[in-house]
């Protein structure tokens, strides 16, 4: 019963991918929902001008997100068509109570793994401390992100 | 296309039970699943993989929460998921496993084709059980409120009658169902 009840608290997969697209537009970002890609179908590709292209797959709500949704995004990143101007990044974004052990597994694919641990309210603040938006990183910096979490395209 | 099991279990070795239901750890298998190929990074996390008249059954965990992967390469995805999930709680019952769910999905497509799920929770989860349960709930609140402050009427609780009935009846079903160990596909 407790899950049924978090079930019906929780936002839908649908509602979580519109937030996420209004937070990146709002910040002036280009975004596509569900473009074809390599044969794929993320639920977000979104870039900043400059900045490099993130691909968003949304994973909140039941069932919680596991080591295949990582798979997922890292099969997402493997089939992006070669470019070696492109910087492409992976993002998963989760439910706060996806797997602790997802980190690891993320983090050795090279995708971002936020979760949404204050619900869609503070959806910004966990896109910023994942390194997503604000302060982050761009090719156009010069400066190279994180090894793991940045691959060239392809 | 893969059958995606999570399973939780109260005690015991898990990947133990996999590797006597399917044999050892088998590198091999993980090669040939379709989600390694795709995502090899990913993969090296998987604890266990085995193939098995025409399955790979692969499988990761947290703590006791596992997910098993199951991929078939002769199509019955479905019947393998659930034979899988049937050797399990047949052979591990020492272990107290539990299934939460079964999902059976189309990353391609970005589709889940089928999720099962077993006990008093999936038998609830389908709406023709859950809405007369639901509905003999609330009336029997009604009910009990207009008793106590005196509001019901001979007509009242003529009117109210199918509604518990019917409810009574979907819990029996909900009931049968659960104990069945029936598993419950939407």
């Amino acid at each position: 019963m407790m899950a049924l009840l978090k079930n019906i608290l929780q936002p839908g997969h649908d509602d979580v991918v519109d937030a996420v697209a209004q937070t990146l537009a709002d910040r002036h970002w280009q975004v596509d929902r569900e473009p074809i890609v390599g044969g794929n179908r993320p639920d977000l590709v979104a870039h900043q001008p400059g900045g490099p292209t993130y691909v968003f797959e949304i994973k909140a709500g039941r069932p919680e997100a596991n080591l295949g949704a990582v798979a997922q995004v890292e099969a997402y990143l493997n089939a992006w068509p070669r470019d070696p101007d492109q910087l492409v990044k992976g993002v998963l974004v989760v439910g706060a109570d996806a797997p602790a052990e997802l980190d690891s597994i993320a983090d050795d694919a090279g995708v971002e793994l936020v979760r949404i641990s204050g619900g869609l309210r503070s959806l910004d603040l966990s896109l910023e401390s994942a390194g997503v938006v604000g302060g982050q990183q761009t090719a156009s910096d010069g400066v190279t992100p994180s090894p793991s979490s940045l691959r060239p395209a392809g | 296309m893969r059958g995606e099991l999570s399973i939780s279990h109260k005690r015991g070795d898990m990947l133990g039970l996999l590797a006597s239901l399917y044999g050892p750890n088998d590198p091999a298998a993980l090669k040939a699943s379709a989600l390694a190929r795709k995502a090899p990074a990913s993969a090296k996390s998987i604890a266990y993989a085995a193939r098995h008249v025409g399955l790979i059954v692969m499988a990761s965990h947290a703590g006791r929460s596992f997910t098993l992967y199951v991929e078939s390469s002769g199509g019955q995805l479905r019947e393998g998921s659930v034979k899988v999930w049937s050797a399990i709680r047949d052979n591990g019952q020492k272990l107290k496993p539990k299934l939460e769910r079964i999902v059976i999905l189309d990353e391609d497509a970005k589709d889940v084709l089928a999720t099962a799920r077993a006990g008093v929770g999936g038998a609830l989860s389908r709406e023709d059980l859950f809405v007369p349960v639901a509905t003999g709930l609330v009336t029997g609140i009604v009910l009990a409120a207009a008793e106590i402050f005196g509001g019901t009427s001979r007509d009242f609780l003529y009117g109210s009658a199918t509604a518990l009935a019917v409810a009574i009846l979907s819990v029996g079903r909900l009931v049968w169902t659960s104990a069945s160990k029936k598993l419950v596909w939407r």
